[in-house]
This record gives structure tokens, C-alpha cells and sequence, in this order.
């Protein structure tokens, strides 16, 4: 099953330092595959150093998209995320 | 087969142990493979990602123990760049298409890594660049076989190596460390300067020390004698283990003494008291009986990190030394940095002559805000103890004023904020570059004390680098032409009522003590493992006759 979501990035500093390692941590406690569509990348969210590079800033507009086993409570948690920047 | 080899011994005692080779940078193999190697070589690869991934958790839960949450956080980022699997892509595609080996392959791409990152104008990002090349130089140490092992220190170890520096010193659990040994360096470099605030013997400048150790061999270290003996016989290991045990009864009729000040057989007390580097060598300090802090070196605070330290962070540090001081002194060193003492994450520029070039104050001059920032945490803290702040390297009075303007400023702005300010706090400087120790009497109108640098004193007045052993026989802080400038110094200093220290290796050297006595230094401040001896040998002086001996040194070589 794959499942997307639009997302508008809301941590204060972008998806960067704390909220990018958060974020990895996360995703590798998820078995299935989760990618981040950013302008015309396609980023993989286990990759610390990818998710570095790509430089996502506060307010940018991302699409999350979760494929794997039981992907929607995945989706609702990286999307929270992401989006408040909170419990970081 | 024993071998014995000798160097300089930098600190007293004696130690045996067991070799732990420190190896300097490994070599990185480049071979083009086969075709058919290309899986192998994968597997290389991902072997030595797991190995290092098992081995960071093991240090991950014994450092949750023992340190702060800092240190564990950045293991933690180093976890994760490891684990990457963009990182495992871009390896494995590179085995098979370039056809390259796994070491070459893995540096290769984290090396691209590291240029990538460098090349981000954003600040965090290119700190991440020394979690990188941590990462890059254990696995690659890992897929070479020629792992450091220095991260398995049992008790008794001796560590040697070629030559230390200051974070891989500070990344050692110093509490299992028996003695150094290394094969450059000199008096007064890093290595030396820890042996002796640990109070552990060491022995530097040992030619051939490298090659003839493994890890694992037995050794015997005499500092006393700049001997080590590698393998030592059965013989050679019963005469020690005397010489050993006499050495801890020693110390422990030293200690007796610890509380009691070093007062000359004449009446006049000279204060003993300690250089730190880090905020948990105080209780050392206090322990042997130091009565300040006359060297807080705080670039330490800096040092073996990814980014800055708070202004919060240090703020907390220093507090927590002037409250355990309990309102005796403490003068804080601030920042001496340069290219010298590099910050991974501060990249200063390679410079030609480092000791001569853009560091300390000069450097806290051009970057305000850095040198602001601690100017304005020492002032915080300053409510909690007896804070002196001392200035390095000043060599004119331009560079003091502007070093004076600028916790002025900080002063204001924070009474402004409300912040309380101790009003008692004592500013002054080191006298290190002649130019100052010339010109003393200039600069003793403006401080409230001095501090004499002996080491960089004697380094630049001989213009002899401090950590080249071939130049080793320049370091003569005895001879008349330091001896002229400390005194010097010391009378600019008690003409304009303020006092003098000195805080260089000389302070700590029983050898000198009776001409610093007989130089007129208020204080003496030194590695706390000198105390206990600096103080009983004070006691045995005579000032007057100390003096008078110093008079006729100073102007016997006039003729």
C-alpha cells in the first residue's frame, strides 16, 4: 500500500539539525519505504545525509509519501512532525 | 628481547603497564578490482559498517554512564551517517562500475560527502562535517584492519604514539591512563602539559618509540630518568616495581602537607596554585592543595565538539568552578586559539607560523562576537566566586584596550538586561610576547595583575618552537635573558601595586623554584600534580638569599 499527504514543513529552522535526525529515526523504525517529493527531488527519508543536502526550509511545501505494511498511522506521524515541528 | 630508549621525561614518576599503540593516520588501499571481486569487496564494505555500528552502540551505552548527553548525542549523529543507506548505495555502486576497492570506494564517496558539505554557505551543515570524517576515518580504519584502539583502555595502559594532540588527549578515559610516551614533541606540548596535571610520568621525544611497540607488550616508563623500556626483563621489572612503591609512599608524605601554604624559611608566602584545563580537574586541584586557580584554560570548552559552546554552557562551567573555588581566585585564560589549536568546526586558515600568527587575543579581536560571547558568560558567572579574567598574547596597549572595550561593552549591556555582575572582578593579562615583558611598565598602570607565560616567554625570546625537539636545548627558562624580563615584569607589577603569577611549565619546576621565589612572584601556578612538591621545596628557601642569587645571575651577565 502507498499512501501520500501534502505538507507544509513547519519546524521554525526547516528539516534540519534535531528535526532531520528525528525524522530518520522514525522512518527507520518503519520497515516500508518513505520518500520526501521537494521540488523536483525525490528523497529518501532514511538517508540523513540526502535529507541534509537537500536544505527543506521552514514553510516549504512537501509531499510525504509512505509505501509499505500499515503506512497511514506512519504517514499521520511524519506528517505531525514535520508540520508543527513539535516533540522534537 | 628488552629494549630500552630514551627521551625527554616531562613529568616525575615512574609506571608500568601494558602498550596501547596510538597509530597516526592510516594508509588508504586503491586497487582496482576484478569483476567478480566486486561482491566480496560489497561485503567488505557492509561488514565493516555493522562492526562499526556494534562498536558505537557499546561506547553509546557505556558514555550514557559517564558523560553528558552531549558527547552521546553526537555518537548518535555518527550513527546515523554510518547507517545511511544513500551512503551504502553510493558505495556499492561505485565497487561495481568503477571497479574500485572497498576502502577506496567508501572514501571516495564520503570524501564527496565532506566537499558537499563544505561547500553549503548554512553553518550547521558544515559542522557536520567533522561527524563525516569521524565516521570516514573509523570505518576506514575498520576496512583496513589497522584499527586505533584507543577507545579500549584497560587500567595500567600506557599510551603511545607518534604525537598527540589536544582533542585526542581529551577523548582518552584519563583514569586508566598509566603514562605517555610519544615520539615528537617536547616540554611544553600537549601531551606533556596533561601528563602533569594528571600527574602521571611521560616521556616525550622518544626517536624510534613507534616502531619497536604493539599494543599488548609490557613496558616500564621513567620519567625521572627519560628512560622507556619496552619488554623488560624479569630483573629489570623487580627493580621498578621498588622504585615504584618507594614513588607511592612518596606522594603520600607529600600529601600530608597539601593544607598547609608555601611559606619561605623567611616569613614570605607564595601562592601555590593550579592550572586547569576542564572543569572536573578542580577537585584535583583542590585536592592537593591548591590555593587558586591561576589557569583556566578554557579553549578546552571548545575543543572535541561539533559546533560552539553556548553562552549558556560556558556560563553553567564557569560557575561551577568559582563556586567549588569557594571565593579563593580564579583567573580565567580567555580564548587561546589558532591555527595551532584548530576547531573542526571553525575552520581557521593554515597558517605559515602559527605560534607567530593570528591567535589568542588577536584572533578574539577579528572574531567579536566569539570573544563577546565568553566575555559576557564569564561576567554571569562572575556572582558565584572571585573571578579574574586574563587576556593572552597581548604584546601592545591598543590590543588591551580594545580586549578592555569590549567587556566594557558587555558589562553595559548586560546590567542593562538586568543581569547581576559581581563589581569585584580583577582584569588582567599575560606578560608572554617580549614586547609586553619589555614594556611592563605601560601595561602595569591599565591591569589589575599579570601572569607570566613562560613557556611561549622563553619560546619566543629564544625564537626556538616549543614542540621541535631538535631545537629542545633553546628551552632554557634559567638563562639570564628570560630571567631579565620576568624581573622585569615583576618590578613593573609591585611599583604599580598590582601582583605577578606565572603560570607557564616553569612555575611547577622545583628546579627553578628558588630563583621565581627570588624573582619576587606573588604566585606560582602549575599542573596540580606539581603542587605537593612546589610547596615542600618553598618551604626549604630563604627569599632574601634567593634574591640576592637572582641579582648576581641578572647582573653577572651584564660583564
Amino acid at each position: 500500500m502507498e499512501v501520500g499527504k501534502e505538507v507544509t514543513v513547519g519546524c521554525p529552522e526547516g528539516i534540519h539539525a534535531r528535526p532531520a535526525a528525528c525524522l530518520v529515526r522514525v522512518a527507520n523504525e518503519y520497515a516500508g519505504k518513505i520518500t520526501i517529493h521537494y521540488q523536483n527531488q525525490m528523497i529518501d527519508a532514511k538517508s540523513i545525509m540526502s535529507i541534509l543536502a537537500a536544505g527543506i526550509g521552514h514553510g516549504a511545501k512537501i509531499k510525504v509519501v509512505v509505501a509499505g505494511d500499515a503506512a497511514e498511522p506512519v504517514l499521520e506521524k511524519i506528517g505531525q512532525l514535520l508540520e508543527t515541528g513539535a516533540n522534537l | 628481547m628488552s629494549s630500552v630508549l630514551e627521551g625527554i621525561g616531562v613529568s616525575c614518576g615512574v609506571a608500568s603497564g601494558t602498550v596501547i599503540l596510538v597509530l597516526p593516520s592510516i594508509t588508504i588501499e586503491r586497487r582496482l578490482i576484478e569483476k567478480n571481486e566486486s561482491e566480496a569487496q560489497i561485503n567488505r564494505f557492509k561488514a565493516s559498517i555493522d562492526q562499526y555500528v556494534q562498536n558505537t552502540q557499546i561506547v553509546i551505552e557505556q558514555s550514557r554512564r559517564q558523560v553528558s548527553g552531549q558527547e552521546t548525542a553526537i555518537l548518535e549523529a555518527h550513527l546515523l551517517i554510518a547507517r545511511d543507506p544513500a551512503l551504502l548505495q553510493a558505495v556499492v555502486q561505485k565497487i561495481e562500475t568503477e571497479q574500485k576497492c572497498a576502502s577506496w570506494a567508501a572514501a571516495e564517496v564520503m570524501d564527496s560527502y565532506i566537499a558537499m558539505f563544505e561547500n553549503l554557505s548554512d553553518e550547521y551543515l558544515r559542522q557536520r562535517v567533522a561527524d563525516i570524517t569521524e565516521v570516514r576515518k573509523t570505518v576506514l580504519e575498520l576496512l583496513s584492519g589497522q584499527q586505533s584502539e584507543i577507545r579500549t583502555l584497560t587500567h595500567n595502559s600506557i599510551i603511545i604514539a607518534d604525537d598527540l594532540g589536544p582533542a585526542e588527549t581529551l577523548s582518552l578515559d584519563r583514569t586508566r591512563i598509566a603514562a605517555f610516551v610519544t615520539e615528537k614533541g617536547g616540554r611544553t606540548s600537549h601531551t606533556s602539559i596533561l601528563a602533569r596535571a594528571l600527574g602521571i610520568p611521560a616521556v616525550v621525544g622518544v626517536a624510534g618509540i613507534v616502531g619497536v611497540s604493539e599494543t599488548g607488550m609490557s613496558v616500564i616508563v621513567d620519567a625521572d630518568k627519560g628512560r622507556v623500556i619496552i619488554n623488560p626483563t624479569e630483573d629489570q621489572q623487580t627493580q621498578y616495581a621498588q622504585k615504584i612503591q618507594i614513588a607511592v609512599a612518596e606522594q603520600a608524605l607529600l600529601k600530608e602537607g597539601a593544607h598547609q601554604p608555601g611559606v619561605t624559611t623567611d616569613g614570605k608566602k607564595i601562592g601555590i596554585w593550579a592550572n586547569i584545563g576542564s572543569d572536573d580537574e578542580v577537585k584535583v586541584a583542590l585536592a592537593n592543595g591548591a590555593e587558586g586557580i591561576g589557569l583556566f584554560r578554557t579553549e578546552f570548552l571548545y575543543m572535541d565538539r561539533t559546533e560552539l559552546p553556548s553562552e549558556q554552557e560556558q556560563e553553567d562551567i564557569y560557575r561551577q568552578v568559582l563556586t567549588a573555588m569557594q571565593g579563593k581566585p580564579v583567573v580565567i585564560r580567555t580564548l587561546d586559539l589558532g591555527a595551532d589549536k584548530q576547531l573542526s568546526y571553525m575552520r581557521l586558515k593554515a597558517e605559515e607560523n602559527p605560534a607567530l600568527g593570528c591567535r589568542a587575543i588577536r584572533l578574539c579581536l577579528k572574531e567579536k562576537e566569539l570573544f563577546k560571547r565568553q566575555v559576557r558568560a564569564l561576567l554571569k558567572a562572575s556572582v558565584c566566586g572571585n573571578l579574574w579574567i586574563m587576556f593572552p598574547m597581548i604584546a601592545t596597549l591598543e590590543e588591551l584596550h580594545d580586549a578592555q572595550a569590549i567587556v566594557r561593552e558587555a558589562r553595559e549591556e548586560l546590567s542593562l538586561a538586568g543581569a547581576p555582575i559581581a563589581l569585584d572582578i580583577k582584569i588582567g593579562m599575560m606578560v608572554e610576547v617580549p614586547a609586553a615583558a619589555i614594556n611592563a611598565d605601560f601595561f602595569a598602570q591599565e591591569v589589575d595583575f599579570f601572569s607570566i607565560g613562560s613557556n611561549d616567554l622563553v619560546q619566543y625570546v629564544f625564537a626556538a618552537d616549543r614542540q621541535n625537539q631538535n631545537v629542545d636545548y633553546l628551552y632554557q627558562p634559567a638563562n639570564p635573558a628570560v630571567l631579565r624580563l620576568i624581573n622585569n615584569a615583576v618590578r613593573a607589577a609591585h611599583a604599580a601595586g598590582i601582583p605577578v603569577g606565572m603560570c607557564g611549565e616553569m612555575a611547577g619546576d622545583i628546579m627553578y623554584a628558588d630563583l621565581l621565589v627570588g624573582l619576587g612572584l606573588d604566585e606560582l601556578s602549575m599542573a596540580s600534580g606539581s603542587i605537593l612538591r612546589m610547596k615542600k621545596a618553598v618551604r626549604f628557601i630563604h627569599s632574601q638569599t634567593a634574591s640576592e642569587k637572582v641579582c648576581s645571575i641578572i647582573s653577572d651577565s651584564k660583564k
